[in-house]
């Protein structure tokens, strides 16, 4: 039950993580300088609610696993920069969800230094203001990082067609023996589609549940206890549906 | 045992009038034919009664078992027990058939299904209409080839065993050998839990499958001719010329002037006996 309060992170940090799992709630503005043991694996869940401003490194040393899962719900707006370092043989799995309700801007860089390096990004982006809601996704791949795999998706979902969106995914390479992947969608929910899922019997709110499912599932697969991704699931989905419901009717 | 009635039933489109004056009452256990040319208000009908947005009723009444279905919003009508199979089904990405079907019978339980059962029933719908198991977890008909829209339509309706069941135009799209499937999947709901069905399809094939008990020719918006089995055989081998000479019909105009009229009085010809 413990890991279900996160620890409570602000100012200017430097961490050695050697636990497998660290909830952390961001505070305020926030320096985190997170150092990744070799051979290790690690998941990081950043319940980002209450921060205002991150500024996030961390170094993967080689053949360790760092997975990260951030979650941004409340209509705070945030300004983030994260840069991920993988040494030789390092794997990072990134996923985030965000709700689009405040001024929400996020740069990610993913560095690819080292050998046999893999990583995956994934945001999903539940928009319902027209505040700016902006994500950069930068994958390098630098030259001595030979057999890299490096993947970034973008994915979000408008309620209203006056709600602002920017996703800008992106690819340095300079080792072309990688593979290298990015997909962005903005999608929103046409009148159509809502009336073929209400005539199934859907209500309003098991729809906005159902797709904001898509969004957030993915990232609370990365969690590896149950009760925190229940716990998670149950905070999120609240909140979803207090924010989601009024856009769609 | 349910019984929907539609009483002198007139919808439009942006203002544009489609159907009028159209009355038609659908029983457990019946299935109604209806056929008529392209463009004349099938799909309106059909959409109508689902409460798709698009159609405004000017006029008249839908009730189903008493209960005023107009009055009833999409969803309260689905768990109603209306159900419509559409001609265009709509491609959702982002949630997973699975997951929506999940929900849609739930939308209609007191306590959300066990897991273990839910996927029991979905499996064996998926087989009996011999879907690739793999698309209960694609999201939504993303990406469905034609044919595999129309049975996940079927599948939809086994799961949630609908009162009132209307097929538009499920047949077309399948193969051969889909269509029998497909035709048997919904006799066999149909015998263990007798629906009252309002079948649209353009052709013969499909309704030699069904057996209709009832068959109807909307024309201009309006049901200018009902009768029985020889109906579909006739127009499957003549067409609608001789219905539109028999009743004086052009059939360029687009129902824009007297059809309401017309659509009256020859329905008052066809009941009596003016075959
Ligand atoms: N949403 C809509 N917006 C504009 N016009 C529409 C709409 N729906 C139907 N119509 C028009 O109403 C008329 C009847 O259309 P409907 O789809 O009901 O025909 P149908 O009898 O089902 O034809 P088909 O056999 O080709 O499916 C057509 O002229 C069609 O263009
Ligand atoms: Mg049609």
């Amino acid at each position: 039950m413990a890991i279900c309060n996160p620890i409570v992170i602000s100012g200017e940090n430097h961490l050695n993580v050697v636990e497998p799992l660290v909830y952390w709630q961001l505070n305020g503005n926030t320096n985190l300088d997170v150092m990744v043991q070799p051979n290790s694996q690690v998941t990081l869940v950043l319940d980002l609610n209450a921060c205002r401003s991150v500024q996030f490194h961390a170094m993967v040393q080689p053949d360790s696993i760092l997975d990260v899962a951030l979650v941004s719900m409340k209509d705070q707006s945030i300004d983030q920069h994260y840069r991920i370092t993988l040494q030789n043989g390092a794997t990072t799995n990134i996923r985030s969800c965000f709700l689009g309700n405040a001024k929400k801007t996020m740069k990610m860089e993913i560095i690819h230094h080292g050998l046999s390096t893999v990583s995956t990004m994934e945001h999903y982006g539940l928009i319902n203001t027209a505040n700016d809601f902006k994500i950069e996704a930068i994958g390098t791949i630098e030259k001595e990082a030979d057999n890299t795999q490096c993947r970034q998706a973008l994915r979000a979902l408008t309620f209203s067609d006056h709600d602002h969106v920017t996703m800008v995914p992106s690819l340095y390479i300079d080792n072309y023996n990688c593979s290298a992947s990015h997909s962005t969608s903005i999608g929103a929910m046409s009148p159509k589609q809502l009336y073929y899922l209400q005539s199934r019997g859907l209500t309003m709110e098991s729809i906005t549940l159902l797709l904001a499912k898509g969004y957030i599932t993915p990232v609370l697969e990365l969690i590896p206890e149950e009760e925190l991704k229940t716990q998670l699931r149950e905070e999120i989905e609240k909140v979803v549906i207090d924010a989601c419901l009024t856009k769609l009717q | 045992m349910s019984t929907l009635e539609i009483k002198d039933l007139s919808v439009s489109v942006n203002d544009k009038p489609i159907l009028s004056n159209l009355s038609l009452t659908v029983n457990s256990g019946e299935i109604h034919a209806l056929m008529g040319p392209n463009g004349n208000g099938k799909s309106t009908l059909l959409s109508t009664i689902m409460g798709d947005p698009d159609y405004t009723v000017t006029h008249g009444s839908i009730m189903l078992d008493g209960k005023d279905v107009l009055s009833m919003s999409v969803d309260q009508r689905s768990k109603a027990g209306i159900f419509l199979a559409m001609q265009y089904p709509i491609e959702i990405p982002g949630v997973t058939n699975s997951d929506f079907l999940k929900e849609a019978i739930n939308a209609r339980r007191e306590s959300p299904i066990r897991l273990f059962e839910f996927y029991r029933l979905m499996e064996g719908a998926i087989h009996d209409l011999k879907m690739k198991p793999d698309l209960a977890h694609r999201f939504l008909n993303q990406g469905f080839s034609g044919g595999e829209k129309k049975r996940n339509e079927i599948v939809q309706m086994k799961l949630l065993k609908p009162s009132i069941a209307m097929l538009d135009e499920t047949d077309s799209g399948l193969d051969v050998d889909a269509l029998k499937l497909v035709a048997d999947a919904i006799l066999d709901l149909h015998q263990t839990a007798p629906m009252g069905m309002l079948v649209v399809s353009h052709y013969k094939r499909f309704y030699d499958y069904l057996h209709p008990s009832h068959v109807h020719v909307l024309i201009n918006g309006s049901i200018i001719l009902s009768g029985e089995k020889d109906l579909i055989e006739r127009i499957d081998s003549e067409g609608y010329d001789w219905i539109y000479r028999q009743y004086g019909i052009d059939p360029s105009n687009n129902g824009k002037t007297s059809s309401g009229l017309l659509g009256t009085c020859a329905t008052k010809g066809a009941f009596n006996g003016n075959l």
